[in-house]
């Protein structure tokens, strides 16, 4: 009777385990796997990737690019939130948010190398001059535009980026250097 | 006999020029307290070289600061002053503005290093290129002009740079400027394309055919009716520029003395003109000589920087006018170099920007090439050597380095025996550069190899690049299959476990050179964690419910039991 009731103790433990989940992982193993898991104490920052600036200018838009008809509405990533990991540049994000979403994105560049900083040639096939000889990519954080590579920016706790295409120099983003004095 | 004398004479003049750079290092200290220490900040000395204002400074200075520049480019990629810049991971940067410029620079200089590495490997890259896409950018022309001048300064021929697929030559000059316009408008990216395509037409004195899409005229003219009225030239709309008008300048030089009388419709003012092209140049430099600022440097996008005064230096040089003397570029007693040398780092490196919140204040790789290109072209002038982007043949040489010999060595021969089996790309650089240099000697003949020994090496070469392109068509199969189908890690499925596996077992079954070339390798082992703990999980959930199942049976069976034995013993007792 006794043992019975010890079994069926046990049998109900072993019923709470399965339920709880029975995934158990070594403490790296966690880590590897949680490593962009939001947690109420993890640093964050957030990104969104635009071309709305495109749909002004459609008629400037590389036939090869229009036809594979990816502008749609102009929002290519909308504001996503990131675990911002240790020393994370703004172009480590931008690598990370492009894998994670399967949006392509390349490159001119080594991060590791010391020749200047990566350039980012094209995002979502939209590339450099493809739409008019002044268009490209260009990023902000917090609402400014800093002058140096993306590779070079390293981000904080809290910052918002913004990666947006330009058809006009920065101009038609905000972003226009100051320009020409005669101006 | 001539030749021993000359090497003699080269003997002689590095013992000099070994002395006068020994001289100014070490004399430096003294002049710095008196005439020399004119700039406050003087953590960015550069007035060991040359005084504050002055309107001369030697060949030899200038040398100097282009041998301190090389050195700071070299320490940037961790090499020595006495190694070459062109190899290893540099070559990582071949055919792209970061990796060509410098081979530009130090081409025109006549410093040693690894040109022929380099050369191979661009060609290599063109090759490739023009088998994927049939051209080098669609939109950029510059790309051709710059690898153009690239395959000059390492000692190429832009005319001849590898075949495509059908077996055709493949020819810069033709495809990046003369019959640019069958793939897109020379100018499609801007007067930028239009201008680099003069200059690189006029590298060597290219001949234009008869039948081309774009005649040089039309060429010159494409520029010319793109000139403001205020005399400059915009990279878009109506601002004056100060690069894009100094390298139309420059681009422009090469005609100065010509008288021909262009006819042209002057886009921008909207207006018919008819012009020498030394008028348009001399209004160009009135324009440049206006945007010249108190320092004697350029503003560019809203910003004083290094590249624009270097950009008119070049300019200037290229006139054959001294960018010391002329009076329209001395500003409040600065001339154009006081302007360049503001920008110059205590590591021999120049910023980008000075005194600029904006801008870090750290020498930058850009900033220094093109400074490097300018002094060159102040030595190349002051030396009556040709401009700076004149290749055809000329007596000296800046640097009388004793150019180091780039023939087949034992080094090359153990590369071979050692490495042919293996299957990696850690030798692609050096297989793509031993071809290129055997073939050159089974084509003309050769005292350092027999022509057997060419052709048995040749033959085992072609293996090993069998090898390297199969290695990295492996690499590049597995970095696009974990692009493909590892992320988002949330929707991995034990389905996709297979794959992910054989991901992984191919990734671990190249060498571990090979291996850093896979781009996400950590990621790749973070889904195959996420799948073998999934796995796993299932497993013990599997064997839990085995053993839940097993237990409740004896459990149940053990009631059963407990109840029959009690019935029988009721029956007993009741019996």
């Amino acid at each position: 009777m006794k043992k019975d009731l010890l079994i069926i103790g046990f049998i109900v433990l072993l019923i709470a385990v399965l339920i709880n989940g029975t995934n158990i992982q070594s403490v790296d193993e966690y880590y590897l796997t949680h490593a962009d898991d939001i947690q109420e104490d993890s640093e964050t920052v957030f990104l969104t990737i635009r071309c709305d600036t495109v749909l002004d200018n459609i008629e400037d838009l590389d036939k090869g690019v229009a036809e594979l008809n990816n502008i749609g509405d102009g929002i290519i990533l909308d504001r996503v939130e990131y675990v911002l990991r240790k020393g994370d540049t703004v172009f480590d994000i931008l690598d990370r948010a492009t894998r994670y979403n399967k949006i392509q994105m390349e490159y001119q560049g080594s991060k590791e190398n010391s020749y200047g900083t990566v350039y980012i040639k094209g995002i979502n096939y939209l590339y450099e001059f493809s739409c008019g000889e002044l268009s490209g990519w260009m990023y902000m954080v917090n609402g400014e535009f800093p002058r140096y590579g993306c590779s070079r920016y390293e981000l904080k706790d809290g910052d918002e980026i913004v990666w947006v295409y330009t058809c006009n120099l920065g101009k038609d983003v905000g972003g226009y250097m100051a320009g020409d004095e005669n101006e | 006999m001539y030749k021993n004398s000359k090497k003699y004479l080269k003997r002689i003049f590095s013992v000099i020029l070994f002395i006068t750079t020994a001289f100014t290092t070490i004399a430096s200290p003294f002049f710095k307290g008196e005439a020399f220490s004119v700039y406050a900040n003087t953590e960015h000395t550069a007035y060991e070289y040359y005084e504050k204002g002055s309107h001369a400074i030697s060949t030899e200075n200038l040398k100097a600061m282009c041998s301190d520049l090389i050195e700071w480019k070299k320490s940037t990629v961790g090499r020595g002053m006495g190694e070459n810049l062109f190899t290893g991971d540099y070559l990582d940067s071949c055919g792209t503005t970061a990796g060509d410029w410098y081979v530009i620079a130090m081409g025109r200089l006549g410093i040693s290093d690894d040109y022929s590495t380099y050369l191979a490997k661009l060609k290599n890259i063109i090759e490739i290129k023009y088998e994927e896409d049939g051209t080098l950018s669609n939109v950029k022309a510059t790309e051709y002009h710059r690898m153009t001048l690239a395959a000059l300064s390492a000692g190429g021929d832009p005319t001849d740079m590898g075949t495509d697929s059908d077996g055709n030559n493949i020819d810069l000059i033709k495809d990046g400027v003369y019959d640019r316009g069958y793939t897109a408008d020379i100018g499609k990216q801007g007067i930028n394309g239009t201008i680099w395509g003069l200059i690189a037409i006029d590298t060597f004195g290219y001949e234009v055919p008869k039948d081309s899409y774009y005649t040089r005229e039309d060429i010159i003219k494409k520029i010319i009716s793109l000139q403001l009225d205020t005399g400059g030239f915009a990279l878009t709309g109506n601002n004056m520029d100060v690069d894009i008008t100094a390298m139309a300048v420059q681009a422009l030089a090469v005609y100065y003395e010509d008288d021909t009388v262009y006819s042209y419709h002057n886009t921008k003012t909207d207006t018919e003109e008819n012009k020498t092209v030394k008028e348009i140049v001399d209004l160009a430099l009135g324009a440049l000589s206006e945007k010249q600022q108190e320092d004697g440097d350029f503003v560019s996008f809203g910003y004083a920087n290094v590249e624009s005064t270097a950009q008119v230096v070049i300019a200037l040089c290229s006139l054959n006018i001294n960018p010391l003397e002329d009076e329209r570029f001395i500003k409040n007693g600065n001339t154009l170099l006081d302007g360049i040398l503001k920008y110059r780092m205590a590591d021999g490196g120049f910023a980008h920007c000075y005194g600029n919140p904006d801008y870090e204040e750290v020498s930058n790789s850009m900033s220094g090439e093109q400074t490097l290109l300018a002094f060159c072209a102040m030595i190349r002038q002051q030396e009556g050597m040709n401009r700076l982007y004149d290749f055809s043949e000329e007596e000296k040489s800046i640097w009388e380095d004793d150019i180091k010999s780039n023939d087949f060595n034992d080094k090359d021969r153990e590369l071979i025996l050692k490495h042919k089996e293996e299957k990696t790309v850690k030798y692609k650089n050096d297989v793509i550069r031993l071809i290129d240099l055997l073939e050159e000697y089974r084509e003309y003949g050769t005292d350092v190899l027999s022509e057997k020994e060419v052709n048995d090496y040749l033959s085992i070469l072609y293996e090993m690049r069998i090898n390297y392109e199969s290695a990295q068509s492996e690499i590049e199969s597995i970095n696009s299959e974990v692009l493909k189908r590892l992320y988002p890690f949330e929707k991995l499925t034990l389905g996709d476990k297979k794959i992910v596996d054989s991901l992984v077992e191919r990734a671990n079954s190249l060498s571990e050179y090979d291996r850093d070339y896979i781009a996400y390798y950590e990621d790749l082992i973070r889904g195959k964690t996420q799948l073998d703990n999934e796995l796993r999980g299932y497993i013990i959930a599997v064997i839990i419910a085995v053993v839940v199942i097993l237990l409740g049976v004896a459990v149940v069976l053990n009631i059963k039991k407990r109840r029959v034995r009690k019935k029988s013993e009721e029956d007993y007792y009741e019996g």
